[in-house]
């Protein structure tokens, strides 16, 4: 059975256009870093024929984390509890240690799914009502997950507290852990103009068991949109090592959505996630074997 | 409903039909043109994936049209993103679409589209060992019982969605009958039949007899044709599905006379 200490390092999040190159890759020192890759359960869930081989392949050669984009933790409408029951399933299926969430909402009671990740208001009602969704969840699939921080555009005028206090509030109030992605703390701070280092700083270091990095796109000067299609610039390089450094080194992916580039090509920006958390000194490292 | 969840319902109406639903207040509107351009164009990108042709004979706008009306009024029970395709063919079968520019074949035409993607993902119910008996000549077949494969489906449409392109818009209502099936090495192909073979499928389909059995059961609906004709040209339909991994040997009836 796979522990979730298997996913360990630098990953990838899976693009099926890189399928063939994986498969003629694997095991060729270009690839030699690459130590776990990322999938989104909604696309794989009931997925028969060359999906269900392809999957096949892909649990057999790399240890696969689980990122979800639909269970809505924050959404109106009550938990889809059929879903959850498939998801507990598929996780077994394909003995899948790590599964987490988005800390937004992608639903509404009028017409169900709208497939996007829309942000939760900072109000406390919204905290007491996500937290105790992500316990069901967790009750559900009898396993921690983790949440994580979303980028967003548009500042709820109904918000009674600040992004920060927020997520530490959802965390302590829920007992899950948090998927930290690094882009989405520089997008949201340049998009409402807060300090990231601090951001940073006030995070729970214990509950940090995964990371995201990403490009983003920049439409204005204080407007930054979370595309995923861009190559990740240094101010979140910078970010991360922060983030390593002060809250010690977590499995960390690259994720790529739009404009996508060649398998090697991108190698490069997992190869130096890979660095980096080599790099860091042992005190970090320490920080995360201990509640490892 | 608890004081967020108010905000929550004026934020996805907004989205869902921003003509119809003003933002939230207090929302800067131009923030908020980042939701209402990505949400929309994501949802679009995802259904327009599906039916290239459809999208293509209704133009840019008239599909945006289309598939933003199914945006804002069709229940989305599937988080599962391949599902969305499906639930856009669901809305077309309505026919409640509010444009009056929607062809009378878009809903047939979507079904079509979808169905490749539908059977490129389905799992199959049935143990798929296939037999891989190659008979050599469509005589060969007579004692054969004969089954489609795992995953198939025989469809019924009332215009030749299988020509409609950009350039042949306004096709004329015809009757059309098509195999689309899913080959062990999964690929998904598609073969027009003539309702004589399309009911010939269907008999294949539900009871289970040789492939002589089949065509001498045939030749009683068919009395003005002569029986030895239809078995002959029978045989011969059969083989070529036979040899285009359309229809496999289940099993070889030891009493029949063998060819």
């Amino acid at each position: 059975m796979a522990q979730q200490s298997d996913i360990c390092g630098a990953g990838l999040g899976l693009k099926r256009e890189w399928l063939p190159q994986l498969k003629q890759q694997h095991g060729q020192p270009s690839l030699e870093r690459l130590q776990f890759l990322e999938i989104a359960p909604e696309n794989w869930i009931q997925a028969g024929g060359k999906y269900a081989a392809e999957l096949d392949w892909l649990s057999q050669h790399y240890p696969i984390a689980c990122h979800g984009l639909c269970l809505s933790l924050g959404g109106p409408d009550p938990l889809n509890v059929g879903f959850l029951k498939q998801l507990k399933q598929f996780l077994a299926d394909f003995e899948i240690p790590l599964y987490t969430e988005h800390l937004s909402y992608c639903s509404d009671t009028t017409n169900g799914y709208i497939y996007d990740l829309l942000p939760i208001p900072f109000t406390q009602d919204a905290v007491s009502y996500v937290a105790q969704r992500i316990r069901q969840t967790q009750d559900i699939l009898e396993r921690r997950i983790a949440v994580e921080n979303a980028s967003f555009y548009v500042a709820a005028p109904i918000a009674d507290m600040d992004e920060i206090s927020f997520i530490n509030a959802v965390l302590s109030e829920a007992d899950c852990d948090l998927h930290l992605d690094i882009n989405n703390v520089y997008v949201n701070s340049v998009n409402f103009g807060f300090e990231p280092y601090a951001f940073l700083n006030q995070l729970p270091a214990e509950r940090i068991v995964y990371g995201h990095m990403a490009g983003h796109l920049q439409v204005e000067h204080n407007v930054l949109v979370d595309t995923h299609g861009e190559s990740i610039i240094d101010p979140v390089w910078q970010l991360l090592s922060h983030a390593y450094d002060h809250l010690g080194v977590f499995p960390t992916l690259l994720e790529r959505d739009t404009n996508i580039p060649p398998l090697a090509s991108l190698m490069q920006e997992v190869n130096r996630i890979a660095d980096l958390q080599q790099t860091m000194p042992p005190k970090s490292q320490q920080i995360r074997r201990k509640v490892a | 409903m608890l004081p967020f969840q108010a905000y929550q319902r004026a934020f996805t109406a907004h989205l869902r039909d921003p003509k119809r639903h003003d933002k939230p207040d207090g929302v800067n509107d131009q923030r908020m043109r980042i939701y209402r351009e990505v949400v929309f164009n994501n949802f679009l990108a995802s259904v327009r994936a599906c039916f290239p042709v459809l999208s293509q004979v209704l133009g840019k706008r008239r599909f945006g049209k289309l598939v933003r009306a199914c945006f804002y009024a069709q229940p989305f029970a599937s988080p599962l993103f391949a599902d969305i395709p499906k639930t856009f063919v669901d809305y077309l079968q309505t026919g409640t679409m509010p444009s009056a520019d929607v062809p009378a074949f878009a809903a047939q035409l979507a079904h079509y589209e979808w169905v490749e993607l539908a059977l490129s993902r389905q799992i199959e119910t049935l143990d798929d060992a296939t037999n891989s008996t190659q008979i050599a000549t469509p005589d060969g077949l007579r004692p054969c019982v004969l089954q489609l494969p795992v995953v198939h489906r025989l469809l019924h449409y009332d215009y030749p969605v299988q020509c409609i392109s950009k350039k042949n818009a306004h096709p004329a209502p015809e009757a059309t009958f098509l195999l689309v099936y899913r080959t062990p090495d999964y690929q998904v192909r598609f073969i027009q039949l003539n309702v004589i073979t399309f009911q010939l499928l269907q008999q294949l389909q539900t009871q289970t007899a040789t492939a002589l059995d089949h065509l001498t059961t045939l030749t009683q609906s068919l009395p003005h044709l002569p029986a030895a004709s239809i078995i002959e040209f029978g045989l011969q339909t059969l083989h070529t599905l036979h040899q285009q991994q359309a229809l496999t040997v289940k099993s070889i009836d030891p009493i029949s006379p063998a060819a």
